[in-house]
């Protein structure tokens, strides 16, 4: 059946393989894979007598390029699903850390604006500490400082 | 006292709205300690509230059900302008200040566009979704409340009566979205509204799952998405 030979290009540095695709005129593609054998492969030594050495090299050099693009496109992709989920999770955590008491009752609003501008998980939780430690502290004081009245009123 | 320009929020149906409403205002208070926010919130989840978030906490006769927002819409306490904020946006920038400067003068509302690729429906025979809900500014002039208020109205019908349309041409699927009734109202009903569309919008509206490349400039509300936000829970 008769075929057109479309996009031969190499696959391996050492310029040994190629790859093309076979269009027949029933419609089917088929993607192959070629090589050069020790009997010669027919295949190939068709490429090579309809197609000049810079038309297959201008073919792999645009493969490289679509394959490297694809690549980056899924890499960015990759991280910027993970940087969705990083966000979340962090926005899921800030909220929890408004849920412990004395965060959510505590009227000091600069460390809260520090909490809920980190941004990461161990940041917020680092601010969450210092607003509880100064919360404590305060409390603790105020404490001592109602003992000693009520000491000194005796 | 004439409350003129602010932001306002609604906290309705669970308290992980009432949460992210409080966290919402107070990140619109970190980046613009000047703003006036105002709070819709049903009685029944008012002791959730984090009165230093909001200036204004309305309660009485605020309906408790998933759509509480657009009943707010057209009962704004601002005379000028209000920016209409989702309970699950964080504020990240200070450049939030500049929204009174967003809406051009001979504009009603001023609004974000839904990425296709990031929604659920946007497209069907007869339409298209391209505007988003969740966050714009509109102008307190009678016939745009009155627009706020018929797409309350009309959405109650939306959602309590038999689905009016051929399924073929309108998906029932749309029933459940006010964003469908807003569409509706513009492209049905023909409501002279004049909107337009924020510069850089995604930076105003990153929605969770955008393309960090949407915009280029550091985002001012992030929308993030609370789990059960899609759910039909306490309809109306």
């Amino acid at each position: 059946m008769k075929r057109t030979i479309v996009n031969p290009h190499w696959t391996n540095n050492a310029r040994t393989v190629l790859a093309a695709q076979f269009h027949y005129d029933d419609g089917r593609i088929v993607n192959a894979v070629i090589s050069e054998t020790e009997t010669s492969n027919p295949d190939f030594a068709e490429i090579l007598s309809k197609f000049t050495k810079e038309e297959i090299e201008k073919n792999t050099i645009r493969r490289i390029q679509k394959l490297n693009s694809e690549k980056l496109t899924a890499d960015q992709k990759k991280q910027e699903e993970i940087e969705r989920v990083r966000l979340e999770k962090l926005f899921a955590a800030k909220l929890e850390i408004f849920e412990v008491p004395g965060i959510k009752n505590s009227t000091d609003r600069n460390l809260k604006s520090q909490i809920r501008k980190s941004g990461s998980v161990i940041e917020a939780q680092a601010w969450a500490s210092a607003l509880l430690i100064k919360e404590f502290t305060a409390s603790t004081a105020a404490a001592a400082n109602t003992s000693t009245d009520t000491t000194a009123s005796e | 006292m004439s409350l003129y320009n602010g932001f306002l929020i609604v906290a309705s149906v669970t308290e992980e709205y009432v949460k992210a409403a409080n966290y919402c205002g107070n990140t619109i208070r970190d980046n613009y300690p000047e703003a006036h926010i105002t709070l819709f919130v049903p009685k029944t989840l008012r002791y959730m509230v984090d009165e230093s978030a909001f200036d204004l906490i309305i309660s009485d006769d605020v309906p408790n059900n998933t759509r509480t927002k657009l009943y707010a819409l057209g009962k704004t306490p601002y005379t000028n302008l209000t920016v209409y904020v989702d309970a699950d946006m964080e504020c990240m920038h200070e450049d939030v200040s500049t929204i009174w400067e967003q809406i051009e003068e001979d504009q009603d509302l001023l609004i974000t566009k839904i990425r296709p690729y990031n929604g659920k429906i946007s497209k069907w025979k007869n339409g298209e979704l391209t505007l988003h809900g969740g966050f714009f500014i509109y102008r307190n002039v009678p016939h745009v409340i009155d627009f706020m208020c018929k797409w309350y109205m009309d959405y109650i019908k939306q959602v309590s009566e038999p689905w009016p349309y051929d399924e073929y041409e309108y998906p029932r699927g749309l029933q459940q979205w006010d964003q469908f009734t807003l569409w509706k109202l513009l492209n049905i009903d023909k409501k002279p509204i004049n909107i337009g569309i924020f510069k850089d919008d995604a930076r105003w509206n990153f929605v969770h799952g955008y393309r960090k490349s949407e915009t280029k400039n550091p985002i001012i509300f992030y929308h993030h998405t609370i789990p059960s936000k899609h759910h039909a829970v306490g309809v109306l």
